[in-house]
């Protein structure tokens, strides 16, 4: 007939509140301090493989998933007290702006990896190859008015019918490797050239793809591996990879690599994870899940894909590409791409 | 400090209280014999409401002291929240629990021990009994002011401040519900302290009269004595209908147009009639002229103009037939002097301490 | 007489009201920290890092999306809403429900429909090629983000204006007809006028939401303040240029806010409630079909045909298999974390709403002031600001969930500040006393009196801020735990990488979990 004694309540809401920051402090909770790794790679693309490492390893891994670029910088800002143990970037200018932050790894996991996928000073190791390539629909495109170099790209003919994704990491890559390797005034002569033809722009790559795939676009500036995909999916008849053959920044090998930050107390479970992500199982995920090329342990890239040693690129060390990339950013945003 | 003070349920003692530059109360003294009915009668705007929520413990004074129950609640240093203080409340606007139901509201401020048993006396008490289960909205106004009355009755407090407790009823609600509260302060002999601006309702309900004015309390004692002896032209006009005329007394006599009066002053005075002491009568050679009739059915007041610019009314029975224009004589069974300004000799009796001193003189005409 | 006399405590005065400004002051304070990081990017990042060309090129492109969502949604939520509200037109209960629902869809889940919906691979390009047309081309850029968030607005357009609608006065609009003038003259001469506080008020909210909306914007690529913020932080190692960035869009969020709150006061005069309520307007036939037409179309457009999308893509993926990656772990996460949300804001709005509830002076206007703020400044300028507060001056907290909460909760505390406040103002003062002269101590008073009465607002506010947590992206996606993907973030990381069957899933749950406490919000407008 009674309310509730108002202490009876009181304690119930005291209750609640404990319950509440206990919550809370759950989630901040000390424990034993897991593997974190900071990927710049997506979940939809590693997470299998991490599943797979925390398996065998026992041990616990957490990641912080996020742009490559964005994980450098915010591992630059937080400096040597950084949580992060490993740096997991998808491309070298990433690895290249937290070189100074990671330590150096020992030679018996550097050496299985070909020196020009490798930083100098061996803080990153590459663990899986991209090659840029030239998507294009066979349907649209006649195979005799294909692109031999990025400057052919800038043909009139290709007006409006080419994609691009222009905030991509990959595509600042590029970006970043032709200032290197042609110097900032022509990349951006260049860029401003390619926004003249009204190129369709796009998020990522994978759309640019399926959009070449359906007739939406003619040629389409992206990684290789996003057709193989496609094409395992079902799709994929009708566009094909162009690799371009002059040796330039168009063809660029672009290894996404990994890294032990210094200030790491758990660097023995980060190199078994960098040894995992090298061993021949990993390796041959990248091969036939993610259609990468694979960079040690001796395992083949897919079938349909050219030899590795065959893609002529350009002649610049990956360990400097990070010095190029903000002004990449800085010049596809002056050239109007952005 | 005296043993009858002591043993009082409240006493304030020279409270002051100022908000911003507004002074509230100044110089506040009230005291209540146990189990009576005090009212707090004065306009609105005095610090009546102000004056009843320092004695709750919901506002606090500038200076002064409250006693329960011969505890200080409020005095120097010291300040006992409202919840340990003993003292009742009714709300003008009931404040029950809109969420609890009438018996929650009742059962609120009781322990566990004996609650269902003192509830249901309660409300028996109220006449809401079978009403437990109802919830606050489902009441009618009346029912709802006797829930509040018996929710601060309940856990049986020192003393009940009431403040303006029938002022949200309609008139006729307000006649029955007024004599039904009294009746029921009775029987629970609660000590009880109310305040309001009605001085029907003041005059009807009270054991005890307190007329506030301008922060303080200017006369305390029953209501009728308060009515017949007033002291102050202000107490006279604020508590039933009142005229002056301004007199001169010489030679021990005031000398009125209707009659001259017996007094011990001399200069100038202030004379006040109530219209009830006034008869009057047709007479083809009286003094006086009627300028106006209000008929009520049950009586009638008559205003008539007598020499001297000196317009009286006068109450009485709905005979005889008059009209504007009519002469009649005047013949007045009482006056009130006072001096001008009010400044007082000693009067015979003090109706309470602490109170400040009557000064009227009340004189049965001559012959 | 009652007898005995107690020994009675005497206690050292205490003005009775101190505890509740104590408390209130300290839960707000925290509220300092990203004003004050945003007031330093304001002075530092934009003078020394931001090209004034590119401010303006942002300025003017955020100005444009903002003019031309609020000018869209407002007609049509307008006409929504008296048809609703001012009509006989059968089913306006369901209509109701359905006009509202699209509240629930976060503008990145909008813009996935969108991204779903067209393309090489969109759903309706399919059934379009199907049907003999060509492919639908991805929108992307101005009009595809108009398309997105005009829709999303139309449901706030419409809360705010319906209820002004119900008691517009119908005296003043008989009075006119009687003066002489026609329905038309009676409509821009009257009718509207006295709409002009609501429709103002629905303006600048639907412009608040354009310039902070940072998920529809950056998926569908255009340059507005939010994606450009978004870009510099994730494209560049110097982080001013993305806080001054923030800076000023906080700036301009500040000062709608001040507008909004400014017209909203002024406007009490015409949202008074007329004795009469108008008679409906009854519609004819046609009137009927063209009325259910074009709530049908809005329906379908904005509800209906953005679940069918992503349905299919989920349809689709369980078909070939590649949906793998199911989200449950994320939708634990974002349930989770937006049930602490709410309950911390409800714990922690009780002596900011007692404060500003019962006290109206300078600093309880400054204390509710700073809450608004905060609450219109968009959500990624607060994730900026405070990811360089906790990086530069409060380290332990740097990304951890304690402040991801903290965030949430400084954030949309507004949310549940009104509410609260409308319950609170129904409690009298004297329940209060009335409870303490019955023996009762402040903390039992709270408890067993105000805090019930409190319940109800506090419930439907928290429904809120469980609502608003689940959708929140931008201070999500800075301020995260490491591993603490949400739904949200699991939509939009999906969507940019092109996955649409994950994203569709994620978005679809997200809509599903979002529409039960919408139900608790809207009861009220429902019921009315």
């Amino acid at each position: 007939m009674f309310k509730q004694h108002p202490l009876k309540r009181a304690v119930s809401m005291v209750a609640v509140l404990v319950l509440g920051l206990g919550l809370l402090a759950g989630a901040c909770g000390e424990g034993d301090e897991p593997l974190l790794i900071y990927s710049g790679r997506g979940e939809e693309l590693v997470g299998p493989l991490i599943d797979e490492f925390r398996e065998s390893s026992g041990l616990e891994v957490e990641v912080r998933y996020a742009g490559s670029t964005e994980l450098a910088a915010n591992l630059l800002e937080e400096g040597s007290g950084t949580e992060a143990d490993v740096f997991l970037a998808q491309d070298p200018a990433s690895l290249g702006l937290a070189a100074p932050l990671m330590a150096t790894l020992p030679s018996d996991v550097i050496d299985a990896v070909p020196s020009r996928f490798r930083d100098r000073g061996h803080r990153w190791v590459g663990v899986s190859g991209r090659i840029r390539t030239v998507i294009y629909d066979r349907d649209q495109v006649q195979v005799s008015d294909l692109p031999a170099s990025i400057d052919d790209l800038l043909n009139p003919l290709w007006t409006g019918m080419i994609g691009l994704a222009p905030t991509n990491g990959s595509f600042l890559a590029f970006v970043a490797a032709m200032i290197l390797d042609r110097g900032e005034a022509a990349t951006l002569e260049w860029l401003k050239e390619l926004a003249a033809l009204d190129p369709l722009d796009y998020p990522k790559n994978s759309p640019i793809v399926a959009a070449a795939d359906a007739g939406e676009v003619g040629l389409g500036l992206v990684n290789h591996y996003y057709l193989l995909r496609l094409q395992a999916e079902g799709g994929g008849r009708r566009a094909a990879n162009h690799f371009l053959s002059a040796g330039d920044p168009g063809s660029l090998v672009m290894p996404s690599g990994v890294g032990v930050l210094s200030g790491s107390e758990q660097s023995e479970d980060a190199h078994s994870f960098i040894e995992f992500l090298l061993s021949e199982a990993a390796q041959r995920y990248f091969a036939e899940q993610t259609y990468e090329y694979p960079l040690a342990a001796g395992v083949r890239p897919a079938a349909s894909l050219p030899p590795i040693d065959s893609i002529p690129t350009p002649r610049i060390d990956l360990s400097d590409l990070h010095t190029a990339l903000e002004r990449a950013t800085d010049l596809v945003a002056e050239a109007g791409l952005l | 400090m005296n043993s009858s003070a002591d043993h009082r349920p409240l006493a304030a003692h020279a409270l002051c209280k100022s908000f911003d530059a507004t002074v509230a109360l100044d110089d506040f003294n009230l005291e209540v014999e146990s189990g009576s009915l005090l009212t707090v009668l004065g306009p609105s705007g005095v610090g009546k409401t102000t004056a009843l929520r320092i004695l709750a413990g919901f506002e606090m004074p500038d200076s002064g002291t409250v006693r329960v129950n011969g505890q200080t609640v409020n005095g120097p240093g010291i300040f006992v929240p409202p919840e340990r203080r003993q003292v009742g409340m009714v709300f003008q606007d009931y404040a029950l629990f809109p969420h609890l139901n009438v018996a929650r509201n009742v059962a609120y401020g009781l322990d566990a021990h004996h609650r269902d048993h003192r509830v249901s006396r309660v409300l028996e008490m109220v006449g809401l009994a079978g009403f437990e289960k109802r919830m606050p909205h489902e009441l009618s106004a009346g029912q709802q002011q006797r829930v509040a009355l018996a929710r601060a009755l309940a856990p049986g407090p020192q003393v009940i401040l009431a403040d303006e407790p029938f002022s949200n009823l309609d008139a006729a609600l307000r006649k029955r519900l007024r004599a039904e509260v009294r009746s029921i302060l009775r029987e629970a002999r609660t000590t009880t302290i109310m305040v309001t601006h009605d001085q029907e309702e003041a005059l009807a309900v009270s054991d005890q009269l307190a007329l506030m004015n301008e922060g303080r309390v200017v006369q305390t004692g029953p209501p009728d004595h308060v009515y017949r002896y007033p002291a102050t032209s202000w107490v006279a006009e604020f508590l039933g209908d009142a005229d002056f005329f301004d007199a001169h007394a010489k030679g021990g006599r005031i000398t009125t147009p209707f009659g001259t009066f017996p007094t011990t002053r001399s200069g100038k005075v202030k004379v006040m009639v109530r219209p009830e002491s006034v008869t009057v009568f047709p007479h083809a050679q009286g003094v006086a002229v009627v300028v106006h009739r209000e008929f009520f059915g049950h009586d009638q007041l008559l205003s008539v103009k007598l020499p001297g610019k000196i317009t009286l009314r006068a109450r009485c029975w709905p005979q005889p037939q008059l009209a504007p224009g009519d002469r009649v004589a005047v013949s007045v069974d009482g006056i009130h002097i006072f001096d001008e300004p009010r400044t007082a000799p000693t009067p015979p009796e003090s109706p309470a301490p602490g109170a400040p001193i009557p000064q009227r003189v009340v004189i049965p005409p001559l012959g | 007489m009652m007898g005995v006399a107690h020994p009675v405590p005497r206690l050292r005065a205490l003005p009775p009201n101190t505890w509740w400004w104590v408390l209130a002051g300290v839960v707000m304070l925290p509220a300092a920290a990203p004003l004050g990081a945003l007031a330093y990017g304001l002075v530092s990042g934009v003078v020394t890092t931001v090209p004034i060309a590119r401010l303006l090129e942002l300025a003017a492109n955020t100005g444009a999306l903002g003019a031309a969502v609020t000018s869209t949604s407002l007609f049509i939520g307008g006409a929504s809403a008296w048809l609703v509200s001012r009509t006989n037109l059968p089913g306006k209960k369901l209509a109701t429900v359905l006009i509202l629902t699209p509240f629930a869809v976060p503008s990145f889940v909008g813009a996935l429909a969108l991204l779903g919906a067209t393309g090489a691979d969109g759903i309706l390009s399919a059934a379009w090629v199907w049907m003999g047309g060509d492919i639908i081309h991805y929108p992307s850029g101005f009009w595809a983000a108009w398309l997105v968030l005009t829709l999303i607005s139309v449901p706030l357009v419409h809360l705010a204006v319906a209820p002004a609608v119900r008691s517009l006065n119908p005296t003043l609009e008989e009075a006119a007809r009687g003066l002489g003038a026609g329905r038309l003259k009676v409509f821009w001469t009257v009718t509207l006028p006295q709409l002009r506080p609501s429709l103002t008020a629905g303006a600048l909210l639907v412009g608040l939401y354009t310039l902070s909306d940072f998920g529809a914007v950056s998926l569908l690529r255009y340059d507005t303040f939010t994606r450009a913020i978004y870009l510099e932080y994730a494209g560049r190692v110097d982080r001013r240029p993305a806080l001054g960035l923030a800076a000023v869009l906080a700036a301009v969020a500040v000062l709608l806010v001040w507008l909004e709150r400014s017209t909203r006061t002024r406007g009490v005069w015409f949202t008074a409630r007329p004795r009469r309520t108008s008679p409906p307007v009854r519609l004819g036939l046609g009137g009927k079909i063209l009325g259910w037409g074009f709530l049908g179309t809005l329906v379908t457009v904005s509800l209906l045909v953005p679940v069918a999308v992503l349905i299919a893509w989920v349809m689709r993926g369980l078909i070939s298999g590649v949906l793998v990656n199911q989200p449950w772990a994320e939708l634990g996460r974002s349930m989770w974390v937006a049930l602490l949300t709410a309950l911390v804001a409800a714990v922690v709005v009780a002596p900011v709403a007692m404060v500003t509830a019962r006290f109206r002076n300078r600093w309880a206007g400054l204390l509710e002031g700073g809450a608004w703020a905060l609450y219109g400044v968009p959500h990624i300028a607060v994730g900026m600001a405070m990811i360089v507060f906790t990086l530069w001056l409060a380290r332990p907290f740097y990304q951890t969930l304690m402040l991801l909460v903290g965030v949430y909760v400084v954030m949309f505390l507004p949310q549940i500040l009104g509410p609260s406040r409308d319950s609170l103002g129904r409690v009298s003062p004297s329940m209060e006393e009335a409870s303490r002269s019955l023996g009762k101590s402040p903390f039992q008073t709270f408890m067993g009196i105000t805090l019930p009465l409190m319940a109800p607002g506090l419930l439907s506010g928290a429904a809120l801020v469980f609502l608003t947590t689940l959708r929140e992206l931008p201070a999500t996606l800075l301020l995260r735990p490491a591993g603490f993907e949400t739904l949200a973030i699991r939509v939009w990381s999906a969507t940019g990488e092109g996955f649409y069957t994950q994203g569709a899933l994620a978005g679809l749950l997200l809509l599903l979990i979002a529409a039960l406490p919408l139900a608790i919000v809207t009861r009220h407008e429902l019921i009315r």
